[in-house]
């Protein structure tokens, strides 16, 4: 193992899997000569070429619409949203084209594509450049969503997005890619549709979503010194939901709060707590409690913004009153 | 005026102790209430109120009477019913109660064999539409521990009752040291200083087993007798009968071994006897009881005729027998009248074992888990599911022949289980 960068990690995933198979291929804005964005596909273009590594022009229907032209035919297409912010002029491909063709043509014809989408707020980019819109993709039947929070998730998850013959949405919180942590060598997996117990406890379990996960674990520590031991669970898989992990722990710990950054109203944290209450019900302590973000456009100022983020020192706040102090 | 008359639990009873009174001398009652706790020589139970009234207390805790002797009256109602407010005062302020800490934990009666001055009766924890606020789980709980959610104080937000709270309630009833406060984990525990035993006060109930336990091995006879029997038929048999057939989804292989038992009963009228008083005593009805356990205890209810009932009635019956002695919920009928009883520890993993017959009656059987084993037909190794089954015998009743034959009809239709599906004789 060896202590790598998320984003070095994605990298690392792109690269086995295109040397792996010739039909994988990278299309987005800015990937090949300028290397990402993000710097997540640097070096690609130099290794693979113009034609794996293919700078698109800024029509992200046209970037989402070849793509999936591109999968019918037999190639494996990963595409980069330059942000998730900007896949909303996609979004008609992605739902009406990617989602369903598989199901429309009778099995006959699959979409194998992965759209990445860097997105998540915090970095001052204001109201239209700081969504979480894990709700908008993970709402649609025919789409797998993953959101890892760890390097060794981004690559085990990249490589099973790239494999799988379905579309996956693959979300990236931009806050995670300097994140550092453990990566197995060599070629591995991680599972779709697995949550990750991230710590063991007694008192009430944490549901985090996308980057929310890190912050429940910081929080996990800081509950401990207020005699609070908290289970947390790493989401994962947005699409589907891990119910068996989820209704195990909940069943455990009698009570639960879910945490995502984006707007809780008929959000994600909004499906984790109906599906518990129907399947944990009479394991239940106390009602299951939601934290989002704060239901605004995203402020650009940056107090304001952090205000409109759920934080650790919220998390732990929520958690207390989850279990019936303060 | 209603009398309110020593009853009679069991079959044997003759006289019985009033435990404990659970309303005050002169308090109302009403019709349902529980108002005393009274010891049969098998169990404990709880007496209800049969009328609406004032009650006036004649025979004091801890007293023993014959059965049909008047422990208590209920009289005509001194008051009307209660008005909401207190007459001729203003607006309601705040009572007492609301303006006690939210955490203060409830003063709940020590319930204690002998004490005659007990404080007033547990608080109600309702909302303010008069509803008990408790958690899904606390609920499941308290069904599960019999404990009266009516009687606990909630400690969660809003004076909800949670998990520790049914916890912590089940313990006082138990007599037992109180629960730690919820939510903080245990801290080390501190090394002990004083003595090095705690004494616990054993439940009526755990009492009540050590006597009636320590009377049945001291002084009746017992001897044992195991057998083995091939249970892939059973199996099958239940299986088959849980897919297909409604009011059977449920069975289990303790229904099986109260049908078999039963047929074998009827089969071994001396099997189906008590030794009482010098003289046998020969049972004209076939009555099999499971012991059950639960929270701090063990009782063993009575399925009644069970000769007379068919595999799924059996499972209906003593689903239901079980879940009331699960909650604490058994009534006298329930629990008293066998001849006979089944004890299962199958389900914990355990070969065999052997059993303390619960008098009077005479035999009880000792039922192991079904397992695979190796097993011999014939010359030709196999593999096949298995179970042990122990039957404890009072010698005096019969003997090790008798029980040996007995037993081998037990495994005659365990092995041959459609005999159990045949509908039974009427």
């Amino acid at each position: 193992m060896a202590e790598k960068l998320f984003r070095a990690a994605l990298r690392e995933a792109l690269d086995e899997e295109m040397t792996r198979d010739d039909k994988v291929y990278l299309v987005g804005e800015d990937i090949g000569l300028f290397g990402g964005a993000y710097r997540v596909t640097e070096g690609l273009q130099q290794k693979y070429g113009e034609l794996r590594v293919v700078d698109a022009p800024i029509a992200e229907e046209v970037i989402v619409g070849s793509a999936i032209g591109a999968a019918m035919s037999g190639l494996r297409p990963v595409v980069e949203m330059m942000t998730i912010n900007f896949s909303l002029l996609a979004y008609d491909q992605i739902v009406q084209n990617a989602a369903k063709i598989r199901y429309m043509f009778g099995g006959e014809v699959a979409v194998p594509m992965v759209v990445r989408l860097p997105g998540g707020a915090g970095h001052q980019l204001s109201s239209q450049h700081s969504h979480s819109f894990e709700v908008l993709y993970g709402f649609i039947p025919g789409l797998l969503v993953v959101a890892p929070t760890t390097p060794e998730d981004a690559k085990g998850l990249l490589k099973s997005a790239i494999r799988t013959d379905n579309p996956v949405m693959f979300l990236e919180s931009m806050s995670l890619y300097n994140l550092k942590g453990e990566v197995p060598k060599g070629d591995y997996t991680t599972p779709i549709g697995k949550a990750a117990l991230r710590r063991q406890g007694s008192d009430l379990t944490i549901v985090g979503v996308s980057r929310q996960a890190v912050l429940a674990a910081a929080a996990a520590a800081k509950l401990e010194d207020e005699d609070v031991d908290s289970e947390v669970i790493d989401l994962r898989s947005i699409r589907p939901i891990d119910w068996d992990a989820l209704t195990k722990s909940v069943k455990k710990t009698g009570r639960c709060l879910v945490v995502e950054e984006g707007w809780p109203t008929y959000g994600v944290s909004a499906e984790i707590a109906a599906g518990l209450q129907e399947r944990c019900f009479d394991y239940l302590d106390a009602p299951i409690a939601r934290l989002g973000g704060a239901e605004v456009p995203m402020p650009y100022n940056r107090e304001l913004e952090r205000a409109a983020i759920p934080s650790a020192d919220d998390i732990v706040a929520h958690a207390l009153r989850v279990i019936g102090r303060n | 005026m209603a009398k309110v008359n020593m009853p009679k639990l069991s079959d044997t009873m003759e006289e019985g102790t009033v435990l404990e009174w659970k309303k005050e001398n002169g308090s109302e009652v009403h019709r349902g209430d529980v108002l005393a706790d009274i010891e049969s020589d098998k169990a404990a139970f709880e007496l209800e109120a049969e009328a609406d009234g004032v009650l006036q207390i004649v025979i004091q805790q801890g007293e023993a009477v014959p059965v049909g002797d008047v422990i208590a009256t209920i009289g005509e109602s001194a008051t009307a019913p209660s008005p909401p407010g207190r007459a001729g005062e203003g607006p309601a302020g705040p009572t007492p109660a609301a303006e006690a800490p939210a955490k203060e934990l409830p003063e709940l009666p020590k319930r204690r064999r002998g004490e005659t001055d007990e404080p007033a009766g547990a608080p109600r924890t309702a909302a303010g539409d008069g509803r008990t606020k408790a958690s899904p789980l606390a609920r499941r709980l308290a069904a599960q521990m019999g404990v009266n959610l009516d009687q606990v104080k909630g400690s969660g937000p809003d004076g909800r009752i949670v998990k520790e709270d049914v916890i912590a309630a089940a313990d006082r009833a138990g007599d037992s040291a109180p629960a730690p406060s919820r939510a903080a984990r245990p801290a080390p525990p501190p090394r002990p200083t004083g003595p090095e035993v705690e004494v616990e006060e054993p439940t009526r109930m755990q009492a009540l087993i050590a006597r009636r336990m320590t009377e049945s091995k001291t002084t009746v006879p017992h001897f044992y007798v195991t057998i083995e029997t091939r249970m892939d038929e059973a199996m099958s048999v239940r299986d088959q009968l849980r897919r297909t057939v409604a009011g059977a989804e449920k069975l289990t292989v303790t229904d099986l071994l109260v049908r078999a038992c039963a047929l074998a009963l009827v089969k071994f009228p001396e099997v189906n006897s008590s030794w009482v008083d010098g003289r046998f005593e020969r049972k004209r009805r076939v009555n099999v009881g499971v012991a059950v356990a639960r929270e701090k205890g063990l009782v063993v209810p009575v399925i009644r005729d069970a000769d007379r009932k068919d595999l799924v009635q059996l499972s209906i019956e003593g689903r239901q027998l079980v879940e009331r002695a699960r909650a604490g919920k058994a009534t006298q009928e329930d629990l008293s009248g066998g001849s006979f009883s089944i004890s299962n520890l199958g389900m914990y993993g355990v070969d065999e074992f052997q059993a303390i017959i619960n008098p009077p009656e005479s035999g009880i059987l000792a039922i192991g888990g079904v397992k695979d084993a190796v097993v011999v037909d014939d010359g030709e190794i196999s593999v096949a599911k298995v179970m042990r089954m122990t039957l404890s015998v009072d010698h005096r009743v019969y003997y090790g022949a008798t029980a040996a034959e007995f037993l081998a009809e037990v495994v005659r239709l365990m092995e041959n289980p459609v005999s159990l599906v045949l509908p039974p004789e009427s």
